[in-house]
């Protein structure tokens, strides 16, 4: 790739979020506290990135294609309940914990996504089923108290801050080998952008779904190994109280979509995460309280999907009045 | 030749699964449904079947909204604000089907105007409206009618008044759905957008009409709900969204909306949701597992709708 177009599409990338930081540290500057507000700050933020990173990816894998799985959240509470229950019964290490989870997480995926490939109807309705089965499940499971791991140390170190860059960076480089250099790749972005064509050239486009949905398993079972390391006990939901994991990563999703035409898909999500993480760590530390940060977040999500399905009017109406302002000028 | 069948069969189905249901809880109750059980299960009824059959305009358009459970918990909460306010039982429903409409014009603005994909800006919207409920409730846990005890609130807690707001806008409901333009060209436009616009329909007229209708049921369900509860809490009306989908489904809702779309799936889909709850809690299933069993159920039915929809592609929907 020519080095120029390299370095003009990196500085487009991150004029988002360094522009976000910029605020927010400015905010902080002017209210006279830190960006960082209290101990373990950054390990705190590190972790609630993550969670959306992990989420993200495996919403946008879903969401381009044309899939909305609202099972995402059961099968991260139902894969780390599975991978806490087994690493207590066997004295696993932290490790395991996670290998353990990834399994349960990509069988749980498989699962979901067979029944979507059975079913073949709007996996928005397969997935509801799906999610209710499963949040009823580690509720019956556990007898509805999940999974606590505080009184096992060995298990408590898998949300370190070292362990989570790695496991981003691990996922990132996944993730962004999969989608570009496999033909799993190949396949997912020819149904992405002609799915008609795709099949009738032969593609087998259910294969390719069912590796969404094991990928997508794995993915969530790492938010759900986080969150089990993080607090030290994973508790069970109800009535599809799970999806709000899949709501939170909405707007980091979104933020990314604004970066896509100038880095990879994945990359634009990670920058997307970290961007959404400035803007919560930042009003958090000048002291919004947390509905209304919830509803500065809500909204901004509303204007960033009003730009992105408006666009090139936008666009178009700005080039306009520049024009019209250089030849007043 | 199996599609075939069940075409012929499907319209029935949903109302035949309601009478299995039906025969199931009269087994469950050994044949001796008290008043009590009666008025249990219609007070459960009524709030989800008027919110389910509003949405059934937007499911006709091949649309959801997923934000109505939450908008009935914004309107909730704000008719509790204006009865103790002191605007009396009359002002907190005016609140109530006011906040219902606010919330169906601004989702159907946004839809139209901005062309935004109603299922992402209704899960966007739905964000919005559980940070307004919970700035509204201002920290507090929940927020209770003042003067319960004796207060007007108190005189409409009565399962025949929620029967009767249910029955009487059911039946304005069918009337609007079958024997009217607004029904019809929700049809057509569920159909497909293009026959729409060759007959002269305005795709944006009639999708604001649409919410505008799901909006009232909102206002009248948040209504019923103040009647029943008299408080709001943060989490009031959170999973009632999906509820609403599922029972619609339940109810023999065509996945896609369109020309065979049913105004009667909300109700029966509510009480076939509610009747099966009340069979499993009456058997004493767990909560956990009672959840398992009903998804399941709702697996088998999906199941069996499918075989109207089976496509060469897998199905997926533009959500950009």
């Amino acid at each position: 790739m020519n080095v120029k177009r390299l370095l003009a599409n990196t500085g487009k990338t991150m004029i988002i979020p360094c522009f976000t930081l910029s605020i927010m540290l400015v905010a902080c500057f002017a209210k006279g506290v830190p960006f960082w507000a209290e101990q373990g700050g950054f390990r705190a933020f590190l972790y609630s990135m993550a969670l959306t990173v992990f989420s993200a990816f495996a919403l946008g894998l879903h969401l381009f294609t044309g899939r909305f799985d609202f099972s995402l959240g059961s099968v991260s509470v139902l894969s780390a309940v599975i991978g806490g229950k087994l690493a207590i019964m066997f004295n696993m290490n932290a490790f395991a914990m996670l290998l353990t989870c990834l399994a349960a997480g990509a069988l749980l995926g498989a699962i979901s996504g067979l029944l979507y490939l059975l079913f073949n109807l709007p996996p928005m309705i397969t997935s509801l089923g799906v999610a209710l089965s499963y949040e009823g499940l580690s509720f019956a499971f556990t007898g509805g108290n999940g999974v606590q791991i505080s009184l096992h140390p060995a298990l408590l170190s898998g949300a370190g801050v070292g362990q989570m860059i790695a496991l981003l960076a691990v996922a990132l480089v996944v993730m962004y080998v999969l989608l570009n250099f496999t033909q799993f790749g190949f396949n997912y972005r020819a149904i992405q952008f002609g799915q008609k064509i795709a099949v009738d050239t032969g593609l087998n486009e259910k294969s390719n779904a069912l590796a969404c949905y094991i990928l997508c398993g794995a993915l969530v079972s790492i938010v759900g190994f986080l969150k089990l390391s993080f607090n030290g006990s994973q508790a069970p939901q109800l009535s599809l109280a799970t999806s709000s994991t899949i709501f939170g990563a909405m707007l980091p999703m979104f933020i990314g979509g604004l970066m896509a035409g100038f880095c990879e898909q994945n990359i634009s999500m990670v920058v997307g995460c970290l961007t959404a993480a400035f803007i919560t760590q930042g009003l958090s530390a000048v002291g919004v309280a947390a509905q209304s940060r919830s509803l500065i977040t809500s909204f901004l999500m509303i204007l960033i999907l009003m730009y992105s399905t408006n666009g090139a009017i936008i666009r178009s109406w700005l080039a306009n009045l520049m024009k019209r302002g250089v030849s007043v000028g | 030749m199996k599609s075939k069948i069940f075409e012929k069969i499907r319209p029935v189905l949903s109302f035949a699964g309601l009478i299995l249901l039906i025969i199931v809880y009269l087994f469950a109750v050994n044949f001796k449904p008290s008043l009590f059980h009666l008025q249990t299960i219609i007070d459960q009824v009524a709030v989800m079947a008027v919110l389910s059959t509003g949405a059934v305009f937007i499911f006709s358009l091949g649309s959801f909204d997923i934000s109505l459970g939450v908008s009935a918990g914004v309107s909730v909460c704000l008719g509790i604000m204006a009865y103790n306010a002191g605007f009396g039982l009359w002002g907190m429903f005016v609140v109530c089907i006011a906040i219902g409409l606010a919330a169906g014009l601004v989702n159907s603005l946004l839809s139209t105007v901005f062309k935004m994909p109603v299922f992402i800006m209704t899960m966007a919207m739905m964000t919005v409206l559980t940070a307004i409920l919970q700035i509204l409730l201002d920290g507090k846990t929940d927020l209770k009618i003042i003067n319960d005890i004796s207060g007007p609130a108190r005189s409409v807690d009565n399962t025949w008044i929620r029967l009767a707001f249910m029955a009487v806008f059911f039946v304005v409901c069918i009337v609007l759905f079958n024997y009217t333009r607004i029904g019809r060209r929700n049809k057509i436009l569920g159909g497909s957008a293009k026959v729409a616009a060759q007959t002269g329909i305005s795709v944006a007229k009639q999708t604001i009409v649409t919410f505008l209708i799901s909006g009232a049921a909102v206002g009248i369900s948040a209504f019923l709900m103040i009647t029943r509860s008299r408080s709001v809490s943060t989490t009031t009306g959170t999973s009632l969204g999906m509820d609403v989908m599922m029972a619609i489904v339940f109810g023999g809702m065509p996945l896609s909306g369109g020309a065979y779309s049913k105004i009667s799936s909300g109700v029966i889909g509510s009480l076939s949701m509610v009747l099966l709850s009340q069979i499993l809690t009456i058997l004493g299933v767990s909560a956990g597992l009672s959840q398992v069993y009903k998804s399941v159920l709702f697996l088998v039915v999906v199941f069996v709708a499918s075989f109207a929809y089976r496509e060469k592609t897998l199905s997926r929907a533009e959500m950009f």
